[in-house]
């Protein structure tokens, strides 16, 4: 498995879910490589109803991989717009493209400026992926 | 050794909603400051569970489990339909998600050695097969599921005393009687009990094996404890939502809810439904697969024979 981190998303360091601003309300949301290798390929997708308030670090949907189940967490505070049906009817869509066509959800933020600062971007996501790498690593968690 | 103690507490038989809503209460209220727990229970009356991706209406006949007065709750972490009754014992291990592997086979490793050494000391082959399926003397005794709710790993299991194969064959909403023959019957060979593997223990009993296992294998301080009335009343609120419409009817699909089409009965064997074109005419069949290649067939399809050696020993993915 490859583990980029593009520096044009913003990354959550605790949930590894990404968000990419699409204008100054929506941010399109997806999960990143390392928050889906705790789970491995998934089985079954289930995201909230669009218009359903989601706050940041409450879940706003559910993975569940063929031995385990876990928590879809949001990085922000804000409404479900819109959902993927495509990874909703295919979830390994999200394992192969996490960064693509395995988006989740799109949400309008209530206070985006405010949310974003409490995420990685730009120049300092290589370090921190490359200090997230090596300690998933040292832990064996991954090869 | 980890400084951190572990809670372990010990209901004996207790209200069918409460063996579902403890752990769940347990796990979303979980901290980092909070205490690892460990719960082993029984339900004083049979129940029914689904997974928390399953559509209800598509793996249970709701008029069955009404004729058989048996309730329904949905969990919060996955896999099957699953049959709970006072002939099984389970143990569920609510810990948070900072003092586990992160792995998710290293989480069942830590959590089902303890089941595994009761069933060696029992005298049986207790062993741990495709990460997280709990088998004796090679047949699976136990169904095993985890998952994360909020700060907590939490991770399910139980031991077979004994089982009523013929009701979970019976509250299936199977696509043909075809699919249900095959399953009852690949479900009575696949899953085991203790009874049918000869041993005659008693629940009590069960619990004090598994009580000393956790002890042994957890290599924390394990300390044995009772649950506060706050937390009782907080996990019959958690069962109160659990069996609720409104979880129940998670995932309902639009139009027609179908029958399920395929069904795990152990680590690697499976029974499907299938519609097959042949000469024209469509054949309805239901096909046991193990280790994905057909291992045995029924249909009511007149041309039962030639589907027999179409089919049998040739891999699933083939036909699917």
């Amino acid at each position: 498995m490859s583990y980029e981190f593009p520096e044009n998303l913003f990354f959550d360091k605790k949930h590894h879910v990404w968000c990419l601003p699409e204008s100054e309300l929506l941010v399109r949301i997806g999960i990143d490589p390392l928050g889906l290798a705790s789970l491995g390929d998934l089985a079954y997708l289930s995201l909230n109803q669009n218009g359903s308030k989601v706050s940041r670090g409450q879940p706003i949907g559910m993975l569940e991989a063929a031995k385990m189940t876990g928590e879809l967490i949001s990085p922000v505070d804000g409404e479900i717009v819109e959902r993927n049906q495509h990874v909703l009817n295919d979830p390994f869509q999200v394992n192969s493209e996490p960064y693509g066509a395995g988006w989740l959800v799109v949400l309008e933020c209530e206070n985006w400026s405010e949310d974003s600062k409490k995420l990685v971007t730009g120049r300092k996501v290589e370090a921190w992926s490359k200090d997230e790498l090596k300690r998933y690593r040292d832990h064996g968690w991954i090869e | 050794m980890s400084e951190f103690p572990v809670r372990l507490i010990c209901t004996g038989k207790i209200e069918p909603g409460l063996t579902q809503g403890l752990y769940h209460s347990l796990a979303k209220e979980m901290t980092e400051s909070s205490t690892d727990t460990v719960i082993i229970c029984s339900p004083s009356s049979p129940y029914l569970c689904i997974g928390y991706h399953q559509v209800l209406e598509s793996v249970l006949d709701l008029e069955v489990c009404e004729t058989l007065n048996l309730p329904v709750m949905r969990r919060c972490i996955g896999g099957g339909a699953t049959f709970l009754d006072c002939n099984q014992i389970f143990y569920q291990c609510i810990f948070h998600n900072s003092r586990v592997p992160w792995r998710a086979d290293k989480v069942y490793q830590m959590m089902l050695n303890a089941p595994i050494n009761v069933l060696n000391r029992i005298g049986l082959r207790g062993s741990l097969r495709s990460i997280n399926e709990v088998e004796a003397n090679s047949v699976r005794i136990a169904g095993i599921g985890g998952g994360r709710v909020g700060e907590a790993m939490v991770v399910v299991g139980n031991l077979l005393l004994d089982f009523d194969y013929s009701l979970m064959s019976k509250v299936w909403h199977v696509p043909d009687q075809s699919f249900r023959n095959l399953a009852f019957a690949t479900m009575e060979e696949r899953v085991g009990t203790l009874k049918k593997l000869g041993c005659n223990h008693t629940l009590e009993s069960l619990e004090s094996y598994l009580t000393e296992a956790f002890v042994e294998s957890l290599e924390r301080p394990v300390h044995e404890t009772q649950f506060e009335i706050q937390e009782i009343q907080a996990g019959r609120n958690s069962a109160t939502n659990l069996s609720s419409f409104e979880f129940l009817s998670l995932h309902y699909p639009e139009g027609e809810v179908k029958p399920m089409k395929s069904l795990k009965i152990s680590a690697d064997v499976f029974i499907h439904h299938i519609r097959l074109q042949l000469d024209d005419r469509i054949s309805e069949i239901s096909v046991r697969v193990d280790n994905g290649i057909i291992t045995d067939l029924q249909t009511e399809s007149p041309r039962k024979t030639n589907i027999e050696k179409l089919m049998l020993d040739t891999p699933f993915s083939d036909w699917s």
